[in-house]
């Protein structure tokens, strides 16, 4: 293995986004490197590109025939368009294809999650994992694009008429977009469960970013605690575990 | 594959009263989002009825329609927020659709042995199972990534969080059906 375990992890955290072409020139080649040259990165790439492979190949239900007309009954019974309102928006972001840029088959995954769960004596399953079929890359299942604002500045601005629209139904979205504007006070009584990691990273040490980021993922998935195992993939993710 | 410029233009038509144009969006649009809606809920009467509420509010937003952000964007934000939604509903939470019922993954190679077949329908049922009992946003990050290929900075909007947020949903979600896969294997 041509890099210490370290590097293993920090890759593992960037192998997701090695798929869908998400990583910076510079990184994608990085990674790319220590994949060509360790087995063990090489197979949790194989087994995550089996998993886009896989959800590929599950069925889609078909439109009914008559779903445009049961669309058109609503329409009546709802009525006319809202009010007219324009808002400022961002500029549109450039059409791109995802492409077919693994030619690797194959995958595991809890990677780094298990790896650092035997580096820390944690309780997880870390058995060998079978070896996956090869197979060719996932051809592109949709157009991509990018846009460069960020998620916060697209939530305090509101665009678009989407927000109004939910609203109106009988669970309003708004709950969810509060929770995430306005952290509950529960994210911070966390706390204590981070401990383990910061023995490992040193979350003190951590950007504020991060540590938001933490919390953020804490609040979108509705979790009681960030548990152990899924903070330091977190960790793993941002690349913070690194030197430990 | 559908271009920016045409959604938008049909779009723009649409605000400007050509009623064919949102029929246009409507046909071309509805696929992707009663797959996405599908994975989403598990129910297929139920994601036709936020397929329709999603249009609904299209037709209703026409006229404040802004052509800055992808119109792709902006459906499937309306398409999240439908679907997380309809699963808080209280008689969602005990729903699940069988996996088998539905037959996971079709074959895509016709030359494939019947172990080949058998074998690629257990790996989808499997990932069925999974992609269910993953946290609803990590299940959305997954789908509109892998499945719907947005880019991150779209799930992001989509699901209104940061594209880290996205970039270790997306993770630990493909994560978790690749370890369920290998377990499969
Ligand atoms: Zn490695």
């Amino acid at each position: 293995m041509p890099e210490t375990p370290t590097g293993c992890l920090v890759v593992a955290g960037d192998l997701s986004a090695l798929i869908d072409e998400e990583l910076d020139a510079a990184r994608e080649v990085e990674v790319r490197a220590h994949v060509d040259a360790c087995e063990d990165c090489a197979q949790r790439l194989r087994e995550l590109c089996n998993v886009d492979l896989v959800l590929a190949g599950l069925s889609a239900p078909a439109v009914a025939d008559d779903l445009d007309v049961r669309l058109r009954a609503r329409l009546a019974e709802v009525g006319p368009a809202a009010t007219p309102r324009h808002r400022a928006r961002t500029a549109p972001p450039r059409m791109r294809r995802r492409g077919t840029a693994l030619g690797i088959a194959g995958g595991i995954a809890v990677a780094a999650a298990v790896m650092l769960a035997v580096l820390q004596g944690l309780p997880r399953d870390a058995s060998e994992p079978g070896v996956p079929i090869a197979r060719e890359d996932t051809p592109a299942p949709a157009a991509r694009s990018e846009a460069p604002e960020s998620a916060q500045a697209v939530i305090a601005e509101a665009p678009g008429p989407e927000p109004d629209g939910v609203a109106e139904s009988p669970d309003p979205v708004p709950e969810v977009i509060a929770r995430q504007l306005a952290p509950e006070p529960a994210l911070i009584e966390v706390e204590p469960a981070l401990e383990p990691a910061t023995q490992l990273a040193g979350l003190d040490a951590l950007p504020d970013e991060d540590v938001a980021l933490v919390l953020e993922l804490e609040a979108v998935e509705d979790l009681d605690l960030v548990e152990h195992l899924d903070l330091l993939e977190v960790l793993v993710d941002l690349g913070v575990a690194d030197g430990a | 594959m559908h271009s920016l410029d045409e959604d938008v233009a049909l779009m723009l038509a649409f605000r400007s009263g050509d009623v064919a144009a949102f029929d246009q969006l409507f046909r071309r649009w509805s696929g992707p989002l009663l797959r996405y809606i599908d994975r989403m809920v598990r129910d297929l009467a139920t994601a036709e009825e936020l397929v329709q509420e999603v249009f609904i509010r299209v037709h209703r937003a026409r006229e404040r329609y802004s052509p800055d952000a992808r119109f792709s964007t902006w459906l499937y934000r309306i398409a999240t927020n439908l679907a997380l939604n309809e699963l808080r509903r209280p008689r969602h939470r005990s729903v699940h659709r069988s996996t088998d019922e539905d037959g996971a993954a079709p074959l895509p190679d016709r030359a494939a042995s019947t172990e080949d077949l058998v074998d690629a329908r257990r790996l989808g049922a499997a990932a069925e199972r999974a992609l269910l009992e993953l946290p609803e946003k990590q299940r959305a990050a997954l789908c509109l990534t892998a499945v719907e290929g947005l880019s991150y900075a779209e799930v992001a909007e989509a699901l209104e969080v940061t594209e880290k947020a996205v970039k270790s949903l997306v993770h630990r979600a493909r994560s978790s059906l690749a370890a369920r896969l290998r377990e499969e294997e």
